[in-house]
């Protein structure tokens, strides 16, 4: 069954559709959980929120655009609404003196995804977050500073401290240079 | 050194590794969004079948009342007096004949028009005397003997319906004098009578006026005059002259909960919370109680008595890594050394049913109102309910090691819920048949809900029960 056909059999009320639906885009959309929660915890109950929303506002999609881009924004959105009381400009601020080790391409592209995933998910909730929203979403600093209520210099700074921070993961790891 | 162009290569490795990663989820969490979903699209049919239940009620209402009978001779003297735009009401005794030129006789039905024989009825003056004297002015004169004999010639289809009609009648048959009825009408029309001509639906003589004439009845509803109906069997109590009474009613009939398990907090709730859902299914029970109502005004009511409510939830639980190991124990000839030797061990899943059960005894207030019409009636009622006893007895999935573990009070047991289940707010609709005057049938649905969670704040869990049920019962009325 090609996609929109299954998006409308589930607007029907279809359930088994419904599963067929969620089995297609769950492991992709419980990487992106991942890559923001704490934990796989939490990233499941991301996944369940966020799959819940999916099927409750299906009918606001209108086949126009990438149907997974949409059910995607829905987890991210979802992940940030998890984490939005952090205050960002109150994370820890340590990283400034740290040495500036630049990381080594190849020995970062041998991890595996799922040990990425873990470094990603040592970093403070701030970081994360804008790390994941710029560095892999692709989201300027801009939308960024608009999604979550900050200033664009506070997204910015973060985001240099995300890249430090995970310097020195690298380096415990032995992948820089 | 220039950090920009490493972390930029940092950030385009982790987006090409991860922007389309995939990762498999937990089992749980698809059964978890199907039951969320199942939850969110019954929500709305419980606000429908309220709202439903509602409507049901006002319709009802609306219907008694509008079409409540007014038995006329029941009431005491005559019309109430009110100002000039109060409505003005005839029936069947009350008979207004007027003057050949411009008089209004009103004929209630064909046959229940009476002779104008001098007798009791006759006499009895048909528009409230204050209402004439003290309103309009008009002195009310003693109905002379005479007869509408029109009013016998009526054709049969017409009889047994409400006829307003103009006729020339003779003077003497008049209650009025011929100068007071211009006043009579002026009074009329001040009452906001609408008088339709439709000359057509009467014999010759007649003028068909079609009253729109409404009464207030004691307690201000607007209700329509119409024939009085007989009650043939004589099965209903007789609320006109015994406006108070006191019921006593017992019920029994199917109950059923409707659970609310919510997690604050920490993700391990959260998933205790699923485990909580997956295993626990929905509860089907019955009630039953004693009821005391006392009805005053004829309408109003104040019920107390006991309720008990029982229901059972379905607990399952598979455990798929189950170990059991066979051993046989002996003692060793001539030692005390007791040797175990393993006999047998089994893998596969354990299987756990229990049928939870919980039960409540409560004490029910409630103040209603009810109206009947014929042998049928409703009744609706709200108030509080006072939880007396509450047992619970059965198995879940404990917090501590997500095995099943009891919870039936006692000791070594789950502490998982409170010892009381507290107030509950309640509200519910009676429709009642008399099967003889001091006796009724009723079917009475109804919900409950209990205001505070079961659980105590040390679980990590808060769970709150719905109680919709149907009570059919018995009512003897003393």
């Amino acid at each position: 069954m090609n996609e929109e056909a299954l998006i409308k059999s589930c607007l029907r009320g279809s359930t088994q559709h419904q599963r067929e639906l969620y089995e297609r885009f769950a492991g992709k959309m419980f990487a992106v959980c991942l890559r923001y929660a704490r934990n796989s915890a939490d990233a499941a109950d991301m996944l369940q929120d966020g799959f819940v929303k999916v099927f409750t506002k299906l009918d606001q999609y209108h086949f126009q655009g990438s149907f997974e881009g949409w059910v995607r924004k829905i987890m991210v959105n979802t992940a940030l609404r998890t984490y939005q009381r952090q205050r960002f400009d109150m994370e820890h601020t340590g990283f400034e003196s740290l040495p500036e080790h630049p990381v080594d391409p190849d020995a970062l592209s041998k991890l595996a995804e799922e040990e990425l995933l873990a470094i990603i998910a040592k970093l403070p909730d701030g970081y994360r977050v804008i790390f994941n929203l710029v560095a892999i979403e692709g989201y300027s600093h801009a939308e960024v500073a608009q999604a979550l209520g900050i200033q664009e210099s506070t997204s910015r700074s973060q985001l240099t401290k995300a890249r430090r921070w995970l310097v020195e993961q690298m380096e415990t790891l032995k992948i820089t240079l | 050194m220039n950090m920009d162009k490493p972390e930029q290569q940092m950030d385009q490795i982790f987006q090409n590794r991860l922007k389309d990663a995939s990762v498999q989820p937990p089992s749980f969490v698809w059964p978890a969004v199907e039951k969320e979903l199942r939850q969110r699209q019954r929500r709305p049919f419980v606000w429908w079948w309220m709202g439903g239940a509602g409507l049901v009620a006002i319709a009802a209402l609306w219907y008694f009342a509008g079409n409540q009978a007014v038995d006329l001779s029941t009431m005491p003297g005559a019309l109430p007096a009110g100002p000039a735009q109060q409505n003005i009401s005839v029936s069947p005794d009350r008979v207004v004949n007027s003057a050949a030129t411009a008089g209004v006789t009103t004929i209630k039905a064909a046959s229940d028009v009476p002779d104008f024989a001098p007798s009791p009825a006759a006499k009895t003056p048909f528009v409230d005397k204050s209402v004439l004297a003290g309103k309009t002015g008009f002195t009310p004169v003693p109905q002379k003997s005479g007869k509408v004999a029109v009013a016998k010639d009526l054709p049969e289809a017409q009889k047994g319906t409400e006829i307003v009609g103009t006729t020339p009648v003779a003077a003497g048959n008049s209650i009025f004098s011929p100068t007071n009825t211009g006043e009579l009408q002026e009074s009329l029309m001040a009452a906001n009578t609408q008088l339709i001509t439709s000359p057509e639906l009467l014999p010759a003589p007649f003028t068909l006026l079609q009253p729109k004439i409404s009464h207030p009845s004691p307690k201000g509803w607007p209700v329509k005059i119409i024939k009085k109906k007989k009650d043939k069997n004589g099965n209903c109590y007789d609320f006109a002259s015994h406006r108070n009474a006191l019921l006593l009613e017992g019920f029994i009939g199917p109950v059923s909960a409707s659970k609310d398990l919510s997690a604050l907090g920490s993700s391990e709730n959260k998933q205790y919370l699923i485990k909580r859902q997956q295993t626990e299914g929905h509860g089907w029970g019955f009630n039953g109680g004693l009821r005391a109502t006392y009805l005053f005004r004829e309408h109003f009511s104040v019920s107390a008595g006991l309720q008990y409510d029982q229901f059972t939830e379905v607990f399952s639980y598979a455990d798929p890594n189950s170990i059991y190991v066979l051993t046989k124990a002996s003692i060793i000839p001539g030692t005390d050394v007791i040797k175990l030797d393993t006999v047998d061990i089994y893998f596969g899943t354990e299987q756990t049913k229990s049928f939870n059960r919980y039960s409540f005894l409560d004490i029910p207030l409630s103040i209603g109102y009810e109206i009947r019409q014929g042998r049928g009636g409703i009744r609706a009622q709200g108030g509080a309910s006072i939880n007396l006893l509450f047992h619970k007895r059965g198995t879940i999935i404990s917090p501590l090691n997500d095995k099943p573990a009891q919870f039936t009070p006692g000791k070594g047991t789950l502490p998982v819920f409170n010892t009381n289940a507290g107030l509950s707010l309640q509200g519910s609709v009676q429709f009642f048949w008399s099967l003889e005057p001091r006796t009724r049938l009723f079917a009475e649905p109804y919900f409950r809900k209990i205001l505070d969670p079961v659980t105590p704040d040390s679980h990590p869990l808060t769970q709150r029960y719905s109680i919709w049920g149907v009570r059919l019962g018995m009512a003897k009325i003393f």
